[in-house]
C-alpha cells in the first residue's frame, strides 16, 4: 500500500509539473505521421502504432521518473522504506501513464481500419501489444532517468539509441540476436503474409502474436528487474 | 540515554564516484538509543554526508551501517521546494507513504500546529520562503514518530516561534527513546545538552567528549521508578535542566 501511495504521489507530481507535454506532442506527431494514408488492416495499424509509440513512451517514462528533485526522491525512498520500493513506485507511476497512452494510440490508429474490420483476435493482440510495449518503454525510460544516466547527454543517447537498437537488432537474421531487444520488428513482419498466401494481415498476425507478446513481456520484466537490482545495490 | 544500541557505523567511507576523493573514511561510531548527538565541523567537512549515511539516504562506498531503526526522519539542509504541489497535499501524501493512511490528516494537523504551518497548507511549495520550506522539511520528518531523527541545520531560516519549537521536537523524540543527530551552525543545539558530539574533520569523525555541566559539591545518583507513559515527559524535563538521565 505504501508503494502504491508513493506511486500516486509521483504520478500526481509528474502530471502537475507538466513535464509530459513535449513527449506527449512527439507521441501524437509520430502516430499521425506514421499512420497517415488510406484505410489499412487492423493488424497493420495496431502493430505500427505500438512500434511508433515505443520511443516517445520511453521519453514519457523518463520524464515521470525525473519529475521530482533529487532530495525529494531520497525523502520519498526513506518514507516508503528504501530505494528499491522507491524505485518500484516510480516505475509503477511511469507505467500508469505510459500504458493508457499506448492503448489510446492503438485505439486511435483503428479509426482508419479497412473493410475487413476489427476481428476480436486482432483487437486482443493489438491491446496486449500496446500494454507490453508500454512496459518495455518504461524499462528503457528507467535507464535514461537521471538516477542511472546522469544529467549529461547520456539520457538522450539511451532514449535515441534504444529504439535504434530495437530496429537494427530486430532486423538481424538470428533469432538469438533479435531476442536481445523487444521484437517489435517481428510484430511488423507478422502483419506481412508471404506473397500468394491465402491469409490477410489480420489472420497472419493472430497465431504469431502470443510468442511475440511473451518475448516483449519477458524482455521488459528483465530490464525492470535489473533496474530494481541496481537500486538495491546502491542502497 | 537508553541502553540498547541504535545505529552503528562500522568502518564507513563516503565518496561521490569511484575516482572521487574520500569525503569520509574509516568512520566507526555508535549512536545509542535515546541519545542526542551534535555533529560539528567546518563547511564542506562532510557533516551532511555523514548525516545522509546515518539516515540511510546515501549508501556508504565502504563499510556498513547496522541497526538503523525502521522509521527514520530526515530533514535535509534545504527542503526541495521545486515541486508542483500544495504544502498540505504534499504532507498528506508523505504521511500516506509513511503508512499513516487513516491518520494522515491528523498527523499533518499535529505537525502544522507544532511548527506554525497552518496558514501555509494551501500555499504551493514553490512559493514558500526559505524558513517556511524548512518547516515543511521538519514536518515531513516527524509525520511518523521516528526512531532516528536526522536534522541538517534545522534552525536555518526559521522564525522565532519555530526556533523555539525545534528543541521541544527534539526532546520529544529523545524522550520517546529515539535518537537524534543534528548539525547546527546557529549554535542552538548546545542548549539541548547533547549526549554526544561528533567532530568531522579531514575525512575522519571523532567522538568528542561533552564537557559535563559545572557543579559544586558532591554528586549523587537518584533512581526514579515511574509509569512508562510518564517517562518521555520526565526525561524531557530532566534534559531541559541540563541533566543526562539514563533509562533502564
Amino acid at each position: 500500500m505504501r508503494v502504491l501511495a508513493l506511486a500516486r504521489f509521483r504520478l500526481r507530481g509528474a502530471l502537475s509539473a507538466r513535464v509530459l507535454l513535449a513527449p506527449g506532442v512527439a507521441l501524437v506527431a509520430l502516430q499521425v505521421v506514421g499512420l497517415a494514408g488510406g484505410a489499412q488492416p487492423a493488424a497493420v495499424l495496431a502493430v505500427t502504432s505500438a512500434a511508433l509509440a515505443l520511443p516517445p513512451l520511453a521519453w514519457v517514462a523518463r520524464q515521470v521518473l525525473d519529475a521530482e528533485p533529487d532530495d525529494q526522491v531520497l525523502l520519498s525512498a526513506l518514507a516508503v522504506g528504501g530505494p528499491v520500493r522507491g524505485t518500484l513506485a516510480g516505475l509503477l507511476a511511469a507505467y500508469a501513464i505510459a500504458a493508457p497512452l499506448a492503448v489510446l494510440c492503438a485505439l486511435g490508429s483503428l479509426l482508419r481500419v479497412d473493410q475487413d474490420g476489427m476481428p476480436a483476435g486482432v483487437l486482443l493482440a493489438g491491446g496486449a501489444l500496446a500494454l507490453v510495449t508500454a512496459l518495455a518503454a518504461v524499462g528503457i525510460g528507467a535507464f535514461a532517468a537521471r538516477s542511472v544516466a546522469g544529467r549529461g547527454g547520456t539520457p538522450v543517447v539511451v532514449l535515441v539509441g534504444a529504439p535504434v537498437l530495437v530496429a537494427v537488432l530486430g532486423l538481424a537474421g538470428s533469432p538469438w540476436v533479435s531476442a536481445l531487444v523487444p521484437r517489435l520488428v517481428a510484430a511488423v513482419r507478422a502483419t506481412n503474409p508471404p506473397a500468394g498466401s491465402p491469409f490477410g494481415p489480420n489472420e497472419w498476425l493472430v497465431p504469431r502474436a502470443p510468442a511475440i507478446l511473451l518475448q516483449i513481456l519477458l524482455w521488459a520484466v528483465l530490464v525492470l528487474a535489473l533496474r530494481l537490482v541496481l537500486a538495491r545495490r546502491r542502497s | 540515554m537508553g541502553q540498547g544500541l541504535c545505529v552503528e557505523l562500522r568502518k564507513v567511507g563516503v565518496r561521490y564516484g569511484r575516482r572521487s576523493p574520500w569525503v569520509l573514511q574509516h568512520v566507526t561510531l555508535t549512536l545509542p538509543a535515546g541519545a542526542l548527538v551534535q555533529v560539528t565541523g567546518r563547511n564542506g567537512a562532510g557533516k551532511s554526508s555523514l548525516l545522509r549515511v546515518l539516515a540511510g539516504v546515501l549508501a556508504p562506498a565502504a563499510g556498513v551501517v547496522l541497526d538503523r531503526p525502521g522509521v527514520v526522519g530526515w530533514a535535509p539542509e534545504r527542503f526541495p521546494t521545486a515541486q508542483a504541489m500544495r504544502t498540505g497535499d504534499y504532507l498528506r501524501a508523505q504521511a500516506r507513504v509513511r503508512g499513516l493512511a487513516a491518520g494522515a490528516e491528523r498527523a499533518v494537523r499535529r505537525e502544522a500546529d507544532r511548527l506554525g504551518l497552518g496558514s501555509l497548507l494551501e500555499v504551493p511549495l514553490r512559493q514558500l520562503s526559505m524558513g517556511s520550506a524548512q518547516k515543511v522539511g521538519l514536518a515531513q520528518a516527524l509525520l511518523a514518530p521516528p526512531g532516528l531523527l536526522v536534522l541538517d541545520e534545522p534552525w536555518s531560516g526559521l522564525d522565532a516561534d519555530a526556533r523555539h519549537a525545534v528543541p521541544e521536537l527534539v526532546r520529544q523524540v529523545v524522550g520517546a527513546g529515539g535518537s537524534v543527530a543534528v548539525t547546527d551552525h546557529q549554535r542552538q543545539v548546545a542548549a539541548l545538552a547533547p549526549d554526544l558530539r561528533w567532530q568531522v574533520e579531514g575525512g575522519a569523525v571523532t567522538d568528542a567528549p561533552i564537557r559535563p555541566a559545572p557543579h559544586d559539591g558532591r554528586r549523587v545518583v537518584v533512581e526514579v521508578e515511574l509509569d512508562e507513559r510518564q517517562a518521555p515527559e520526565v526525561l524531557a524535563e530532566l534534559r531541559r535542566r541540563g541533566l543526562a538521565p539514563r533509562v533502564r
